[in-house]
């Protein structure tokens, strides 16, 4: 017990510093890609945010709602995190509707972020925003999905019911699903369509500066390593049976640095679509994925 | 001494006030793979509200003029501005033409009228900025090298 809690209060704090980290290791490997040498560190990332916290804060007249909603995507990605298994079942994660809550906190972050995105009022943002709600709901729905198909598979609407899960061509669907949900939602290339218009001044972050885009930007990478950090569970949980908590533990933040890399080098291969070929395109993957579980699901195997 | 936190990480937001598109085209070679400016912690931002440092280029004509201040107040401080080609550094061949006010230094001043206040401003003349002068104004901006040139003048006796 005071041993899985020691290691969940070490593994906690490394989970919310580490994102930006990986974002900076994503950067050095896209330049090597590119041929080129990248950021000097890989802790380039937490550069940029900490000098973002130095700036001066310039709002715009609504910019008092944009500062709220900030803080509290921030306070909700946070909590977020605190339900996820960080490889092994925690006090917090053995809860028998944990499964159901991270869900609707996920969903939570999502309507946040959408809020936040339209409060500083400036069209070009706004029709940003617009685009990425678009492929956010598609997206939330499969999502969600997912994770409703794996609280039926494993029996439990909690994580502990992931570690009993027994590897199965079913189990491999629901985590292809996942995983092409977590892509998607995790904002990468060729979904990224509402940051992608620089000609239309940045996308959704146009008007946020200094601290307030520190906090968003950190947010964002936090979101990111939770998706990721949902789909190691899916493959770590499982193993604490074989290989016992410390190693699941210890393993998790590479598995979940091995999925961020996977997606990166995924997106620096993708092209960017148009704005009505990403929806198109996602139904294209998700419904044959979805029809293909179901199948599986009914053979049983 | 304090250490600068825009050393290691520095945002520029590139700023046409009416230039010939030389210099332009110079920046976005100097902002190419070939160049690599990551390497220095610099990075392309589409928003003066995400800039640290301001590319301007052009002797700024008085039809821009009104954007370019808009655009410079939205800079979040510290401000800097990189005064870029012989246009932005003092007029160059535009010098007391009718339509432009003649370079940084006229801004500044109009700027200050305004209440808008610049923390450093580096001029890379030329005609066109070479991509590595570009490149070397920054390092001289941030202090990574140290400037040639200064404002006293040395006359031998
Ligand atoms: S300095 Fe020369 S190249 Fe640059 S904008 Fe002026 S005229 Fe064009």
């Amino acid at each position: 017990m005071w041993l899985a809690i020691s290691l969940y209060i070490v593994l906690i704090l490394v989970f919310l510093l580490i994102p930006p980290l990986y974002d900076g290791i994503e950067r050095k490997i896209r330049a090597k890609l590119h041929s080129r040498i990248g950021p000097p560190t890989p802790l380039q990332t937490w550069y940029d945010i900490l000098k973002l916290f130095k700036k001066e804060l310039v709002i715009t007249d609504t910019g008092l709602a944009s500062v709220l909603l900030s803080g509290l995507l921030m306070a909700t990605v946070i909590i977020t995190a605190f339900t996820l298994p960080l490889g092994f079942s925690t006090p917090i994660t053995s809860n028998g509707s944990s499964l159901v809550l991270f869900t609707i906190l996920l969903i939570g972050c999502q309507l946040l972020w959408v809020s936040l995105t339209l409060t500083p009022g400036n069209p070009y943002a706004t029709i940003g925003v617009f685009r990425e709600a678009l492929i956010g709901m598609i997206n939330e729905f499969f999502l969600v999905m997912g994770l409703v198909a794996l609280m039926f598979y494993t029996g439990s609407s909690s994580f502990d019911g992931i570690i009993r899960a027994r590897p199965s061509l079913t189990y491999l669907l629901i985590f292809a699903l996942i995983a092409v949900s977590a892509f998607i939602g995790s904002g990468r290339i060729p979904y990224d369509i509402a940051e992608a218009e620089p000609e239309l001044a940045s996308g959704v972050l146009i008007e946020f500066s200094g601290p307030l885009l520190g906090i968003t930007l950190y947010s964002h990478y936090l979101k990111r390593a939770i998706l990721y950090g949902l789909l190691a569970d899916m493959i770590v949980l499982p193993l604490t049976r074989i290989i016992g908590i410390v190693a699941s533990a210890l393993i998790y933040p590479v598995v979940v640095l091995a999925i961020w890399i996977v997606f990166a080098v995924i997106s620096v291969m993708l092209g960017r679509t148009r704005v009505d070929i990403a929806p198109r395109s996602m139904l294209k993957i998700y419904i044959p994925l979805t029809i293909a579980m179901l199948i599986a699901w009914l053979v049983g195997v | 001494m304090r250490v600068n936190p825009l050393k290691k990480s520095i945002w520029v937001f590139h700023l046409n006030t009416g230039s010939c598109n030389a210099c332009d085209i110079e920046i976005l070679d100097a902002l190419t793979p070939y160049f690599d400016v990551e390497r220095f912690g610099i990075k392309l931002v589409a928003s003066p509200r995400h800039a640290d440092l301001v590319l301007l280029t052009g002797p700024i004509t008085r039809k821009t003029l009104p954007k370019v201040i808009n655009a410079l107040r939205a800079v979040p401080r510290p401000r800097y501005i990189l005064a870029i080609g012989a246009c932005a550094v003092g007029g160059g061949i535009w010098y007391d033409t009718y339509s432009v006010i003649g370079g940084v230094e006229e801004l500044k001043k109009m700027l200050e009228e305004n209440g808008i206040e610049i923390d450093k401003i580096v001029y890379v003349p030329g005609c066109p900025a070479r991509p590595e002068a570009i490149i070397y104004g920054v390092a001289v901006l941030l202090g990574l090298v140290e400037q040639k040139v200064h404002g006293e003048v040395k006359i031998a006796e």
